[in-house]
């Protein structure tokens, strides 16, 4: 996938676990872990929203473009 | 809350349907096989003095290609039936024979469709027991469609093959001299627009499959 999910390094300098994150946000652990896994094949803008506003961050933080790999 | 009462409402559909199915085929199983089976054993030796019916579409007159509607005969005269010319007609003709291997024979064809029968129906169990458990869009499904659509339609050929084949057979061994009859190819068109149809249902259902993943895999 040319997008690459840089969840575990925000979460990492967060000090956060995924679990926590889940909470906060309302958004299931598996589907979390597909995104953070770089499986997601689509993220919702209300994701992404919720995902910044826990996180603290902006969505170039969290999503990087590396071309087709 | 209302999502998930609806939900098992429409699980509850297909599982009724199921339950529906598992009878079909049991009754189908109990019924056609193991009673078919054990009156061919029983039959073969008591009702050889009474004979066997035997049963080959035959036509009459022109043409030899009939799709597989009710009309019993063609006719180039209308309204009035005492001006009626009957041109050329197509039945089934019904007689009873002593010939043991024939009776043999037509249980054997009779027990061939009854297993593809089943065939069909096991393939729509297995959807439904999918549909039922809340995985409708199982990537083996369109697959079991697509077989079940050239299941009816292989069916329905060899349907047509047999019945013709038979009634070549059976008008070359007997004699009738007021009638010229012929075997004729009888298409069944209903079986195969069931086929097409389900066939098109199993493209549909793959691409809702693909649409299904992608939507599982939005997060």
């Amino acid at each position: 996938m040319a997008i690459h999910v840089n969840l575990d390094r925000v979460l990492l300098d967060r000090d956060m676990t995924l679990t926590e994150l889940a909470d906060r946000v309302g958004i299931a652990l598996p589907n979390l872990s597909i995104l953070k896994t770089n499986k997601a094949r689509a993220v919702r803008f209300s994701t992404l929203a919720a995902l910044c506003r826990e996180l603290g961050c902006q969505p170039g933080d969290l999503l990087e473009y590396r071309g087709e790999e | 809350m209302n999502a998930t009462v609806e939900g098992l409402q429409r699980r509850g559909l297909a599982r009724g349907l199921k339950i529906s199915l598992d009878v079909l085929f049991y009754l189908t199983l109990v019924v056609a096989v193991v009673m078919r089976v054990g009156a061919l054993g029983i039959s073969s030796f008591t009702d050889y003095e009474d004979g066997w019916e035997h049963n080959v579409p035959v036509a009459v007159g022109e043409g030899s290609f009939y799709a597989h509607l009710p009309v019993e005969a063609v006719h180039d005269a209308w309204p009035a039936l005492e001006y009626t010319r009957i041109s050329a007609a197509h039945g089934r003709l019904r007689f009873l024979h002593y010939s043991l291997p024939v009776h043999l024979g037509r249980s054997a064809i009779a027990l061939l469709f009854t297993g593809l029968f089943l065939w069909g129906l096991t393939l729509l169990r297995r959807i439904l027991a999918t549909t039922a458990g809340g995985r409708p869009f199982d990537p083996i499904n369109p697959r079991r469609l697509n077989a079940l659509g050239w299941l009816v339609l292989a069916s329905s050929a060899l349907a047509t093959l047999l019945d013709y084949m038979m009634s070549k057979w059976t008008l070359s061994r007997i004699e009738i001299t007021t009638v010229p009859l012929s075997p004729p190819m009888e298409i069944h068109t209903e079986w195969i627009l069931c086929g097409l149809l389900v066939l098109v249902l199993a493209a549909i259902w793959k691409e809702a499959v693909q649409m299904a993943e992608e939507q599982s895999l939005t997060v």
